[in-house]
């Protein structure tokens, strides 16, 4: 994905950061590359909003950050942040209540070059016209604009967004979503989203950087990081997982819908999604159907094995199973890891 | 303290207007309420029309006046905003040690009524003074200009603070980041993007300081500084003919509502909404000289608000015991003081509930006028409303003429503003669906009302009945007319006893009507600290 | 919230429960300070078994809200500290019987019997002892120039208002606005009440006052005033004035009975030792006299005027006043 002729826009280092005996940030490390677009994820609590603020000079830390090569936080360092060309989209947009929208955007920049750049600006996020409104006559979706134009004005080296989807209408999410990444695209802009919203990460990113409490636990592409999870916890997180524990033994992981190859010996689980699990009637049962839920263009079936433990399949519309069908499951894809012991 | 579940401020959609069934039974609750407090201006309206205005001051003496209250006025507002802002600046936004200490203390001197301000001057200065006793030498006493702002400025710089700081607290902290982030100095932050959100709450303490200031009676009566208000009283309480003092009066009311009248239209279209986010903002870190220099100010300011009051007080009420003056016994007057101020606290909480509900949950067309004329009510000086009242009561309802009643009344309309704004912001934070939910499970709306709506809203009512206690115990000029015959209360004993010279007997009452004014008076600190 | 409810109703009882007690309530307005007169009048109470109750206040004030209240006002007894204020009610008041009247010399009663004298009351000029200035000869000297600044007035005040009022029955309107005017330019420092021109002139803050001449004694008697001194201004012009305070009932009263009682105690012998040894007042009652190193008042050399007139003019002593801008 990156090459070594790119440049690197941020690079953080061991960033460690403790509130009253919480752990925020714990050896917090993690790579920005040049125009891409990168997400950390991560459950409420796990520190990837502080990385942002730390990044952006809101918040200190130890460890070391640099931006274009240039050291804005180390030991004996700390450039303040307004003078880190730094752009932040906040979760609640925090708009200037007492300016208009062209003021709000104009802030950045220095006095003069102002009206054009605010009128290239609007144009491009899509509210031309809307310069004399105040904050409280926009829309949701406009006021979240106005927070973009507001960052990207001033050409910053980087922008970072912390949750800026979350106050969106379901509705109105996607679309935004979409919009966003084609104006980073064309702007050519480094950004940074902070989510906890896994469909939202998995979508938009170039890369997505898993965050577990307060460090970075897997950096991939949205499709690696899906297929090949590093810990069954990403897998569980990143979308549906089901867990069946059972032993390693001569290279294979051996369970009642399959058998997986593996070089681990010893206790082990295999991470399932039901997408890899089919159904069949007809063959000699191995489970029951305990539910089914309908969503139209697929349903999830939940069945119970016989020989213990419960799993779901993700299947077309049809066939309609009932609770009690016997039936026989087949994985045709799972992921191995180590167990507890 | 409010209802568990919903708590987050609510967009409440406006019921369908009076014609509800639900609403109709609050404002014909309101109308109750209002309408006879409207009766002090458009009974002295009446009364000047009618009966014309007597000889009058001369026109010079008039525009004399005028520019002695403008003045007094301007000058103590930007003094008690400047002080205030920076008390509560400090007390928010910096990491000073002991701020929780620092904030009390800048909202304690609430508790002292401008006359004991005037009191403490006095007895502070001149050649028998505190000073004058203790470091040897004689500050003479600044009667006139001078002593009115200083009285003045100090007393009501705490009700700035009071109302500044909740509304630095509540700018969000992520517009000033944004601007940091945006480049922006400290500095340029704090003019572009902090003041500016400051500003309806400093529009608002403007107008609470500059109509506290317009209707003072006690600190000018004392310090001898002719402003209307002092013109008033002289001409009623000098003359026969009354007619010039009610001419006089309705022109100082003309005023406070024209000061009123443009707050209202400053109002500008941003919208300033609370703070969502559960963040904590970081407080402004201070070392070395800053610090010293914000702690020496926090001192300086209780020092002058609080030490040298007391203990001018405590002076002069030892020195006249040690010099075996009899002071008698103040249980009289701390008596009725606490009866009216309870009696008029209880009923101005209850009379706040249907004109608060009237504005918040069951909004109509008529609830911007309901507004206004409570704020009206409240911005008329006392010493208005009590000519107002007497020249009433003295035409149509003679029983209640002289009667405890009719002054618990006029006290409960004077200070009716403060209840309803208290208990307002309880049932902002609450959603009427609430109320809907008791009648959908089949409670009847008496018993909703005693269940669920007070309960709910019991925080508010409970403030707003301590302001009005605090009001009431420190109130006046219109006590002063309308009394009953024998009737003293706590102020009115520390007015006389000032302006004869009794300096020990006033402070002994003054002394008193602290003691029991502290009580309410930290109860409403400590919840606004808490919230 | 039935607990507030209790509470509250609680107060209010208790507040109403002070005043308005029925049965013998003798209500008397009075224009004489608490501080003087309360001791008297609860002596008058303790000894005769009437319950009194007092509203303390201006006697111009009292005056007005006589006149505003009418026939119906609550008011029995009208106590005030000047003739003017008196003569102003005098349609209220109702003929006192004519053995009060014949108590004192019919120069300190109502030519018509409508209010007695109770104590005399003489204006003189207060001036601090260390001052450089001659004492005025006549109450014109006080305009002089060098009394500038230093002259405490209280110009609201009921016996400024008499003495205004007197003037103008000796010299007319507008040889007393002249005199008024002079002395508005001499800036005099300005006092709500008398008691504190004493004050100030004794700590020096001011170099004299028109006030009433009791105020020093009583003064003395605190352990204070000892630098300075009454003088009565010899011309015998209304700088001497003798005003006395006085009392009248009203003729609405629902008491006559009680209040006849009150007026005739404070002419006896008991109120009028009192007056003199503890307001230091002149007695008015033949067979008391005068402390406080005070000469008889028949020594004084003090003006002749017509007392019960002082009232006819004193609107125009108040407008005169406000006119020369002293208020």
């Amino acid at each position: 994905m990156t090459s070594a002729t790119d440049r690197l826009t941020i690079r953080a280092r061991g960033l460690s950061k403790t509130y009253d005996e919480v752990v925020a940030l714990d050896q917090f490390s993690l790579d920005i590359w040049e125009g891409s677009l990168l997400t950390l994820l991560g459950p409420s609590g796990c520190g990837k909003t502080t990385a942002l603020r730390v990044i952006a000079g809101f918040e200190q830390a130890t460890g070391t950050v640099e931006i274009h090569g240039r050291q804005v936080l180390g030991p004996g360092v700390f450039v303040p942040p307004e003078k880190r060309r730094v752009g932040m989209v906040f979760q609640d947009y925090a708009l200037f209540p007492h300016k208009t929208v062209m003021g709000n955007v104009a802030y950045g920049l220095p006095r003069g070059t102002a009206e054009t750049r605010v009128g290239e600006v609007l144009e491009l996020v899509g509210l031309t016209g809307l310069g004399d409104r105040m904050p409280n006559e926009l829309s949701g979706g406009q006021q979240q604009r106005v927070a973009l134009a507001r960052a990207l004005a001033p050409e910053p080296d980087v922008i970072l967004l912390d949750e800026p989807f979350s106050n969106l209408d379901a509705n109105l999410r996607d679309r935004v979503r979409r919009e966003l990444r084609l104006i980073l695209t064309e702007t050519r802009t480094t950004a940074v989203l902070v989510t906890h919203d896994q469909e939202e990460a998995l979508a938009t990113s170039d890369l997505v950087a898993v965050m577990f409490k307060g460090r970075v636990v897997q950096v991939d592409s949205p499709a690696e990081l899906y297929s090949k999870p590093s810990d069954p916890w990403i897998a569980d997180f990143l979308g549906d997982a089901d867990v069946l524990t059972t032993t390693g033994h001569r290279g294979y992981a051996e369970t009642a819908v399959g058998r997986f190859k593996t070089d681990l010996k010893g206790p082990a689980v295999v991470v399932l999604r039901p997408e890899d699990v089919q159904l069949s009637i007809g063959e000699t049962p191995n489970a029951v159907v305990v539910r089914t839920e309908f969503f139209g263009h697929d349903q999830l079936v939940t069945i119970a094995l016989n020989g213990g433990g419960r799993i779901r399949s993700r299947i077309g519309p049809r066939p309609s199973y009932q609770p009690g069908d016997r039936i026989r499951a087949k994985a045709i894809h799972a992921r191995v890891y180590p167990g507890r012991t | 303290m409010t209802a568990g579940p919903l708590v987050a401020p609510v967009e409440t959609a406006p019921s369908p207007g009076w014609r509800n069934r639900s609403s109709r039974g609050w404002w014909t609750a309101t109308a109750i309420v209002l309408l006879p407090a409207l009766i002090p201006p458009i009974s002295l309206a009446w009364q000047v029309l009618t009966k014309g205005t007597g000889t009058t001051l001369p026109l010079g003496r008039l525009f004399e006046l005028f520019v002695a209250t403008v003045g007094l006025t301007s000058a103590v507002t930007v003094t008690a905003l400047t002080l205030g802002t920076t008390t509560a600046w400090l007390t928010t936004r910096t990491d000073i040690p002991g701020r929780k200490v620092w904030m009390i203390l800048a909202a304690l001197p609430l508790v002292i009524p401008s006359y004991m301000a005037a009191l403490t001057i006095i007895g502070a200065t001149g050649p028998n003074g505190l000073i004058s006793s203790w470091l040897g030498f004689e500050i003479p006493t600044p009667y006139g200009f001078v002593g009115a702002w200083l009285a003045l400025s100090i007393f009501l710089a705490p009700m700035a603070h009071l109302i500044v700081s909740p509304a630095l607290r509540l700018i969000d902290p992520a517009t000033e980041e944004a601007a940091t982030g945006l480049g922006a100095s400290r500095r340029r932050v704090f003019f572009t993007v902090t003041l500016p959100q400051l500003r309806p709450a400093l529009v608002s303490a403007g107008l609470m300081v500059g109509l506290y200031t317009i209707s003072d009676f006690g600190a000018v009566s004392l310090l001898r500084f002719d402003t209307f208000t002092r013109a008033i009283f002289t001409l009623y309480a000098g003359q026969i003919d009354r007619r010039p003092a009610a001419a006089l009066s309705l022109v100082l009311m003309v005023l406070a509502l024209a000061i009123l009248f443009i707050e209202r239209r400053s109002r500008s279209r941003a919208g300033y909404t609370m703070t969502r986010t559960g963040r904590v903002r970081r407080l402004l870190e201070t070392r070395g000289w800053p610090r010293g220099l914000s702690l020496g100010f926090l001192a300086a300011f209780a020092f002058l608000s609080l030490v040298i009051p007391i203990s001018v007080l405590l002076f002069w009420l030892i020195r006249g015991l040690s010099a075996g003056i009899e002071l008698g016994t103040f249980w009289d007057e701390t008596v009725r003081s606490m009866g009216v101020s309870v009696a008029a606290a209880g009923l101005a909480a209850l009379a706040a509930l249907p004109v608060a509900m009237v504005t918040t949950w069951k909004r109509a067309r008529l609830s911007g006028a309901v507004e206004s004329a409570t704020w009206a009510i409240y911005s008329l000086p006392h010493i208005t409303v009590g000519i107002a009242v007497v020249g009433f009561a003295l035409t149509w309802a003679r029983p209640l003429y002289q009667s405890v009643l009719l002054l618990v009344f006029t006290y409960v309309a004077m200070f009716l503003a403060q209840s309803v704004s208290t208990v307002q912001d309880s049932l902002r934070r609450v959603s009427p669906v609430l109320e809907e939910a008791s009648r959908g499970l089949g409670r009847g709306p008496w018993q909703t009302l005693g269940r669920v709506t007070v309960p709910l809203v019991s925080p508010g009512l409970a403030a707003g009945a301590a302001l009005v206690f605090l009001s009431v115990m420190k109130e006046l000029p219109a006590t002063l007319l309308l009394r009953p015959n024998g009737f003293e209360t706590l102020a009115i004993r520390i007015w006389s006893s000032t302006g004869e010279g009794f300096y020990t007997r006033a402070s002994a009452a003054s002394l008193a009507l602290l003691t029991v004014s502290i009580v309410p008076l930290l109860a409403l600190t400590y919840r606004d600290l808490s919230d | 919230m039935r607990w507030a409810i209790a509470v509250v109703v609680g107060a209010m009882a208790i507040t109403a429960c002070g005043s308005g007690g029925s049965g013998d309530l003798l209500t008397v307005y009075s224009g004489r300070s608490e501080e003087l007169v309360q001791p008297l009048i609860d002596q008058f109470a303790e000894s005769t078994g009437i319950e009194v109750e007092v509203r303390y206040a201006g006697s111009t004030d009292l005056a007005a809200t006589l006149l505003q209240e009418g026939d119906s006002t609550e008011a029995d007894v009208f106590f005030a500290q000047d003739p003017a204020s008196l003569g102003s009610v005098a349609d209220l008041l109702t003929e006192l019987p004519q053995s009060v009247l014949d108590s004192v010399d019919p120069r300190f009663a109502d030519r018509n019997g409508r209010w007695v004298g109770t104590s005399g009351r003489v204006r003189t000029f207060i001036y601090n002892t260390g001052t450089s200035n001659d004492l005025p000869l006549t109450i014109d000297d006080v305009t002089n120039p060098s009394w500038f600044g230093e002259v405490g007035v209280a110009p609201t005040n009921g016996s400024f208002l008499a003495f205004v009022s007197a003037m103008i029955l000796e010299r007319g309107e507008e040889e007393t606005l002249q005199w008024l005017q002079s002395l508005a330019a001499n800036e005099p420092q300005d006092y709500p009440k008398n008691t504190p021109i004493v004050a100030a002139a004794d700590s020096g803050e001011i170099e004299g006052g028109l006030v009433n001449h009791y105020y020093l004694l009583r003064l003395r008697a605190e352990g204070e005033g000892s630098n300075s001194e009454n003088w009565f201004i010899p011309a015998g012009d209304v700088g001497t004035l003798v005003m006395p305070a006085g009392a009248g009932i009203l003729s609405g009263t629902d008491v006559p009975e009680a209040a006849r009682q009150f007026v005739e105690f404070l002419l006896s012998e008991t109120a009028q030792t009192y007056f003199a040894t503890e307001t230091f007042e002149f007695p008015l009652i033949p067979g008391v006299q005068p402390a406080g190193g005070l000469p008889a008042l028949e020594d004084l050399n003090t003006p002749d005027i017509d007392l019960s007139q002082l009232a006819d003019v004193l609107d125009d002593a108040t407008r005169l006043v406000s006119e020369a801008g002293l208020v």
